[in-house]
């Protein structure tokens, strides 16, 4: 069954069918709310009120963007809410200027070295800041386009190159300080 | 499908994808089910409170009407052929709710006992 299919058979009020969309969406929204949250338990609440806010409002959900940007957009809601509640996460706005970005080395492929590389990474994102852990999840992690990624944050398209080019700037320089 | 503004040759999609969740909490997707459970009962019980508010009305004013005309125009035919027009309107309307109400109530109760199960 497809998801356009699914939305419209929830839209009905048929709950079984919002099992089979959870399941398609819940790795992405987990992925979001972690990147934002840090904690378990809080990405646990941002990702469940987030799921039960889609299933309250999907009657108002239009199809002018896909169902994923529009769930990741209620998950980021959510996340930074359940944050600011705690105190503990600045949402700054950027300054419009961009450059190109400079490609990073990867080591080596063998599965040591992967499990190596995956614990590296997860210590550089730590260091990011989260606006910048969440736009490059957005854009390298769930493969959202540009636009997209703006959508969900909603900052301006040129406000997410410029925060994407400072999120893998800084991403190198603690990559390469490893 | 791969996005169409990262480029490949970069070396950060490489290292980003390392980054994949395999895993979120198991119990989150039954947590989420049964408070979605919830909010659906809740849905249907309010939908179902306003259908049965405006039916009492309808059929407040229905009996009405029927009582003072009958006591104003006992004989006459035409009145009772409305009567039984308009009776039979409110029972087909009764019966058209009933059955958009019906399945949801029972899809409720199925996947209530399905989650307990």
């Amino acid at each position: 069954m497809d998801e356009s299919h699914l939305i419209t058979r929830i839209q009905q009020g048929d709950t079984e069918s919002f099992r089979y969309l959870y399941r398609l969406h819940s790795l992405s929204a987990w992925q979001l709310a972690i990147s934002i949250c840090k904690h378990k338990t809080n990405a646990e609440e941002a990702v469940q009120n987030s799921f039960i806010n889609a299933f309250q409002y999907i009657t108002h959900f239009r199809r002018e963007s896909s169902f994923k940007t529009w769930l990741l957009r209620i998950v980021f809601n959510e996340s930074i809410r359940i944050q600011k509640a705690e105190k503990k996460f600045q949402w700054q706005e950027i300054p419009d200027s961009e450059e190109e970005h400079e490609p990073i080395q990867i080591s080596g492929s063998n599965p040591l070295q992967q499990k190596e590389t995956k614990e590296q990474v997860s210590r550089v994102i730590s260091k990011l800041s989260e606006r910048e852990a969440v736009v490059l999840n957005l854009f390298y992690l769930e493969e959202l386009s540009i636009k997209e990624s703006a959508a969900i944050l909603g900052y301006t398209e040129g406000n997410v190159k410029v925060l994407l080019h400072r999120a893998r700037k800084n991403f190198k320089y603690e990559y390469e300080k490893l | 499908m791969v996005n169409q503004d990262v480029k490949p040759q970069d070396g950060f999609y490489e290292l980003l994808q390392t980054q994949i969740p395999t895993d979120i909490p198991s119990h989150l997707e039954m947590r989420i089910m049964r408070e979605v459970q919830k909010a659906s009962v809740a849905t249907v019980s309010s939908i179902n409170i306003r259908a049965i508010f405006i039916f009492g009305i309808l059929s407040f004013v229905y009996v009405m009407l029927a009582v003072i005309s009958s006591y104003y125009f006992p004989n006459m035919k035409e009145l009772k052929d409305l009567q039984i027009l308009l009776g039979l309107g409110i029972l087909i309307h009764l019966l058209y709710e009933a059955n958009e109400a019906l399945p949801n109530i029972l899809q409720q109760w199925m996947s209530k006992k399905i989650l307990k199960g």
